[in-house]
């Protein structure tokens, strides 16, 4: 039998290989992946182009706007002189941000009472949010603070000590983890999975449908190879590859985003092959439905996109409705990828993530073998 | 060119389409799914972060403090534990994502005018959702001592005290998406990203299918001609391709109420420029692989992840690292992303997007000659 398994091995190695396209690409896709995941997808706020209009003319208003300029978020692209055009900015999409200073603002602010207005470019609805609570927590510390310094004043106007009279509360903000907070320790874990789900499941659901569709699966079924072992000849190729890309991602991101594993490489690897009973059953299972390799493509995307999204990738499980939570125990992208972060970033133990190993073990277990039986129906 | 052949072409490429229905299903049910997704599951508010709290003091100053996060609406408190050991397994297993720690004697130095530290310890593996705890600390820890201080004065008898109020109220006025749903913000981008994957996707096996079948030698000994095949050949895919558009704007517009503020027909028009352009990629793919897998990869790499992750759909461009900014002028998707916000939210009138538009004509005429050109060489 492994005799028979390995010569399926190299058949579908060789054929793979013969195209040296194939494992260039196999070996491309990871590191561009891991390469735009870590550079390009940060929901940080940064340089979001900003107008100002400062119609007061006071040092308050100059103070608040100079706030804006050195901050890392927004960017200054210009300063107007009416509300208009600053308006006519956000609208040209010239701007994202436009900050309107009033006239009055200062003489405002000591009654005060002052008001002033952010227009923010909702077409991009989650940077406006972000892009809204940032400034105005910027300008309101500001603004506290120059009220603050006018209580001391009153204090000591009247012979008070400030010192002993106002306390204040202080919170110490810690990043754990991630001090720098940065978003690439939060994406590059994530691309484990979307690679694996792409060599392992698309292809050999497509590698298998191929052979269907090209009518070799009827000359492999009139040679005495079982079905057990055509099953496995054939997946087995990938999943080692899947294996290897690990790895190669692994060391990518060390390399380049400094993104450590902090916990043991062992226990990612034992996730991973979890990971993989679950996509090259489901690969197998869409190969036993599909006639076609655009069809098998088709299907697979069907389950992998609502699957990323379901994923708590960037949308976060916990602000998904109550049975969307519960759809997302199906999901083996979720465990995965709690799995490789607290693996990878946190350096926690597969004991303390049980649950998600008990997850994904049981749905890899189900699928699996649901699919392998399927597949020996259909073949035999 | 014979336009009858050319018809006759598309008949049989339509015929192939129609007899794998699921194909088709499939090319409607991937939108229409994410559609639901997208209106109904996901979202970005950060809302509800699972939250412990360890209270050394457990005095009515730490219990003040301990009712501003709650009412904040952003946390939510799921423990209490007496001492700050048990913190880290609970970020190990995602229990919690913040702790916020008060220590003994808290109370003691508000009142005696002293300087009081709280500490908010936050899972940085979310970058995201870190940086917003922590700015809402942040905001928490000045207001409070505002409060402080007004009490101090009011104590001492200075009725100056009961009128600091805040002195600065930030409005924030969001444009073109007052309430910043995100399903506004996500029904464009669908348009964008299934247009970019299924176009570049579906067409890419077309042709690759046809060689390894090798039914493509039989077309090439009729008298249609390579240029009069390609062109069969893109004439079903781009009437999907408008059919998908179709489908996205009615269940925007009927289920999510996503405005449609510009010009439906304009709408219409630089979806056509972008699906040529798409369309033509997938098949100079297509001719350059002959093989469907290796297809399959290359159309995921140069046309998928760009539209998701370089096009601003995912995170805003402005917040990429120079070098990758230059890269994003070479995705299409950038500039289709630009127009179809334009369209739906903004109301713009073509003359305001015209460099757009015409970085897609440019995309669309470069891939449409490229692929004329492979497509006749790869045949001679």
């Amino acid at each position: 039998m492994l005799t028979v398994i390995w010569r399926i091995m190299r058949k579908e190695v060789l054929q793979a290989t013969r195209d040296r396209r194939m494992l260039g690409i196999i070996f491309i896709a990871p590191i561009l992946q891991t390469v735009l995941f870590g550079y390009a997808v940060s929901l940080d706020l940064k340089h979001q182009p900003t107008v100002i209009a400062d119609l007061d003319h006071t040092p308050t208003s100059r103070t608040l706007a100079e706030l804006l300029r050195h901050h890392d978020g927004l960017s200054v692209v210009g300063s107007v002189d009416s509300h208009r055009a600053a308006e006519q900015a956000v609208l040209d999409g010239q701007a994202a941000v436009a900050l309107l200073l009033p006239r009055g603002l200062e003489h405002d602010m000591e009654l005060g009472q002052a008001e002033l207005l952010l227009v923010l470019d909702g077409s991009d609805s989650n940077t406006a949010l972000r892009a809204g609570q940032e400034t105005s927590q910027i300008l309101n510390y500001r603004a506290i603070g120059l009220q603050q310094a006018k209580v001391r004043e009153l204090l000591a106007a009247r012979g008070l000590a400030a010192d002993r009279l106002l306390p204040e509360l202080a919170i110490e903000g810690r990043a754990w983890f991630n001090p720098a907070l940065r978003s690439a320790l939060y994406f590059v874990p994530a691309v484990f999975a979307l690679v694996l789900m792409v060599i392992t499941m698309l292809l050999t659901s497509m590698g298998l449908t191929r052979e269907r569709e090209i009518g070799t699966l009827e000359q492999i079924m009139v040679t005495p190879v079982r079905p057990l072992e055509l099953m496995v000849g054939k997946t087995l190729p990938f999943a080692v590859l899947g294996l290897v890309d690990v790895g190669v991602i692994i060391a990518v991101a060390a390399v380049l985003f400094g993104v450590p594993v902090h916990g043991s490489l062992l226990a990612l690897y034992f996730a991973t092959l979890l990971f993989l009973m679950t996509t090259l059953g489901l690969g197998l299972f869409i190969s036993t439905i599909s006639a076609t390799q655009q069809q098998a493509m088709m299907t697979a995307f069907f389950f992998i996109l609502p699957a990323l999204m379901l994923s708590g990738y960037v949308f976060p499980i916990a602000n998904m409705p109550e049975p969307v939570q519960w759809l997302t125990t199906l999901n083996p992208l979720r465990y995965y990828i709690e799995l490789t972060r607290g693996i990878m970033v946190k350096g926690a133990t597969l004991t303390e993530l049980w649950r998600s190993v008990a997850g994904l073990f049981g749905l890899g277990t189900l699928v699996l073998l649901g699919a392998a039986a399927r597949f020996h129906k259909r073949v035999t | 060119m014979n336009l009858k052949r050319i018809g006759l072409i598309a008949q049989k490429e339509t015929r192939h389409i129609l007899r794998d229905f699921r194909t088709l299903y499939l090319a409607f049910g991937v939108p229409l799914v994410m559609l639901v997704l997208f209106g109904y599951a996901l979202t970005m508010d950060i809302r509800e972060i699972p939250t412990v709290i360890v209270d050394q003091d457990k005095t009515p100053a730490s219990r003040d403090l301990i009712a501003a996060f709650e009412h904040t609406g952003i946390f939510t408190v799921v423990l209490r534990v007496a001492d700050g050991h048990a913190i880290e397994p609970m970020f190990h297993t995602n229990r919690v994502q913040v702790a916020l720690v008060i220590p003994p004697a808290f109370e003691r130095a508000l009142l005696r005018g002293e300087k009081a530290q709280a500490q908010l310890i936050v899972d940085g593996t979310d970058a995201n959702v870190a940086s917003i705890a922590l700015g809402y600390a942040n905001a928490i820890a000045q207001s409070r001592t505002l409060a402080l201080a007004v009490q101090a004065l009011d104590n001492q008898g200075l009725s100056a005290g009961s009128r600091m109020r805040p002195p600065l109220a930030v409005k924030a006025r969001n444009w073109f998406n007052a309430d910043l749903k995100s399903q506004w913000y996500l029904v464009p981008g669908l348009v964008a990203l299934i247009m970019a994957m299924m176009s570049a996707m579906l067409m890419a096996l077309t042709v690759a299918r046809e060689w390894e079948r090798g039914t493509m030698e039989q077309l090439l000994v009729t008298p249609v001609r390579p240029v009069e095949i390609l062109f069969g050949k893109l004439i079903p895919y781009y009437v999907i391709g408008l059919g998908q558009l179709s489908l996205i704007v009615g269940v925007g517009v009927t289920l999510f109420d996503v405005p449609v503020r510009g010009s439906l027909l304009t709408l219409y028009a630089m979806s056509s420029l972008f699906l040529v352009g798409a369309l033509s990629q997938g098949l100079i793919i297509s001719v350059i692989t002959r093989q469907q897998q290796l297809a399959m990869q290359l159309a995921i790499l140069s046309s998928l992840l760009p539209a998701i992750i370089l096009s601003g759909f995912m995170s805003p461009i402005a917040s990429m690292p120079k070098v990758i900014q230059g890269i994003t002028y070479l995705i299409p998707a950038r500039y289709f992303l630009v127009i179809v916000r334009g369209l739906f939210l903004k109301g713009t009138a073509l003359v305001n997007f015209w460099p757009q538009a015409l970085a897609l004509a440019l995309f669309a005429v470069v891939m449409l000659t490229i692929g004329v050109r492979k497509f006749k060489t790869r045949l001679d």
